[in-house]
């Protein structure tokens, strides 16, 4: 089998640019800085290819929603409709995004639904935190206790109900917070470390086409 | 005497109908808006932070901005973007816009964020530029980082970096004198920090907690936390907006939160002494 089609190389092609990436991070040499800044512009390209991937799959899963009319594939028409409208109206004028027709679409339809959508958030979050936060055990009843604080603490009615809010509601984000996220933060950095490390020397193999 | 047999009152406030709920928020929400009340707004010591390590930057100096704001996080991360950048323009800062992590962040940027500006005589692309999106979140930055012209051959308006006089003595990250990281953090700071450029940072209330242990460490030397750090911030660089506008209804919005709180807990403890 040739070379280029055997699991070894894609893991020679990940441990050549990791170990790269590596040694050009701890060591000045022009060489090895001149080459990885060329690989981290290749993957920028990557990336952004990526982008018109998931696009053209986006197409893909609307136009069998469609054939096979599942569930809401009228809708899917429509979001065909839009993203082709996008497509068109974003492409004319000399700079892309900036025709008036764009920045209307945009203006009024996806800043007004967007932030919209998203502000939805605020009925569910006021049903589940009546629902979900209750004194259920002493962790719990301390859990609700700094939350009601903090919040407290943001809230400007809270400084007329009582100065103490604010450097309480402090000290809980400055103190027990840092120290909690701290402790995320380190230990997700060491299993970062530990699973670089296998990927660099081909023990993981998830990233590759069936994981083996 | 209270019959314990029966649920009664007290046991029914433990299961209101969230349709209630949902009414009762809205209502609550419409009194700011009609009758705005004007509650006093405290300056928190991040924000204080903020504004102090952007006032002393000299004046002249180079801003690399990351206005990562997407549509929906426009609300509560565009005030930020607002107030930050007519304190940097106040202070005749140069700004450099580049967005990694939102695809929407610079037709965003053109559209309502530098339309609001009071650029005092700063032209585009001698006193500001924008320089677009790059996709790839952390190699795009590790890439921007290390070498600009490698990554960047035109702004987001389509002019050539060599066309603009901002970009003339801008070849790394290291250049720049101020960082202001709007969105989520972790990332740029893993990226920009080893620099050792101040760093500033502006994110929702959502992510906020994460930034603290930088912060604390002195990684990230300001914090804007959410709608209410946008809002002292509008108020200290005297540009107030829609954060100021806004938090007569985080005020509701959060004592209707947590006097729900308190009846589903009074109910819900009333249940549990009842059942036993």
């Amino acid at each position: 089998m040739s070379f280029l089609k055997r699991r070894e190389f894609p893991l020679a092609v990940t441990a050549f640019v990791g170990f790269l990436m590596l040694f050009e991070y701890y060591f000045v040499v022009k060489a090895a800085s001149d080459l990885a800044i060329q690989i981290r512009n290749w993957a920028v390209i990557l990336a952004t290819f990526a982008l018109g991937v998931g696009t053209i799959n986006l197409m893909v899963v609307w136009g069998k929603d469609i054939r096979g009319k599942k569930g809401r594939w009228y809708l899917s028409i429509w979001g065909i409709f839009m993203f082709f409208a996008m497509v068109v109206t974003g492409l004319l004028g000399p700079v892309i995004g900036t025709d008036p027709s764009f920045v209307w679409i945009y203006n009024n339809v996806n800043l007004a639904l967007d932030p919209t959508m998203y502000a939805l958030n605020a009925f569910f979050i006021t049903s589940a935190t009546y629902r979900a936060f209750r004194t259920r055990s002493k962790e719990a009843a301390v859990l609700l206790l700094a939350g009601c604080l903090v919040m407290l603490r943001n809230a400007p009615i809270g400084l007329v109900l009582w100065s103490g809010f604010e450097p309480v509601g402090s000290w809980i984000m400055n103190v027990p917070n840092t120290a909690g996220f701290r402790a995320i933060m380190i230990g997700g950095a060491i299993g970062l470390v530990a699973t670089g490390l296998r990927t660099l020397l081909g023990r993981e193999r998830g990233y590759l086409a069936g994981g083996k | 005497m209270i019959d314990l047999s029966e649920k009664g009152f007290l046991g029914r406030l433990a299961d209101v109908d969230k349709r209630i709920l949902y009414v009762v928020l809205v209502v609550m929400l419409s009194i700011p808006i009609l009758s705005p009340l004007g509650l006093p707004l405290t300056l928190g010591k991040e924000t204080k932070d903020t504004y102090d390590t952007i006032g002393r930057v000299p004046e002249g100096s180079t801003v690399l901005f990351l206005a990562e704001i997407a549509a929906y996080l426009f609300p509560e991360l565009g005030p930020q973007v607002i107030a930050i950048s007519q304190h940097c323009f106040n202070r005749n800062l140069k700004v450099v816009y580049v967005s990694f992590r939102q695809v929407e962040g610079p037709t965003i940027l053109e559209s309502l964020v530098l339309s609001k500006l009071d650029f005092r005589g700063a032209k585009y692309g001698e006193g500001y530029v924008d320089l677009g999106y790059f996709a790839g979140l952390e190699v795009s930055m590790a890439a921007f980082a290390s070498d600009i012209y490698a990554l960047v051959k035109e702004d987001y308006r389509k002019n050539s970096l060599d066309k603009l006089p901002i970009m003339k003595n801008l070849k790394t990250a290291k250049d720049f004198q101020l960082l202001v990281i709007i969105g989520v953090a972790d990332e740029p700071v893993r990226q920009f920090g080893r620099f050792g450029i101040p760093t500033v940072v502006g994110t929702y209330a959502v992510v906020a907690p994460e930034v603290y242990p930088f912060y604390a460490a002195g990684q990230v030397k300001g914090i804007l936390v959410g709608i209410r750090g946008a809002a002292e911030y509008e108020l200290l660089v005297k540009k107030p907006g829609l954060a100021v506008a806004s938090m007569d209804a985080i005020s509701v919005s959060h004592v209707l939160v947590l006097v729900l709180i308190v009846i589903g807990n009074v109910g819900y403890l009333y249940e549990r002494r009842r059942k036993k």
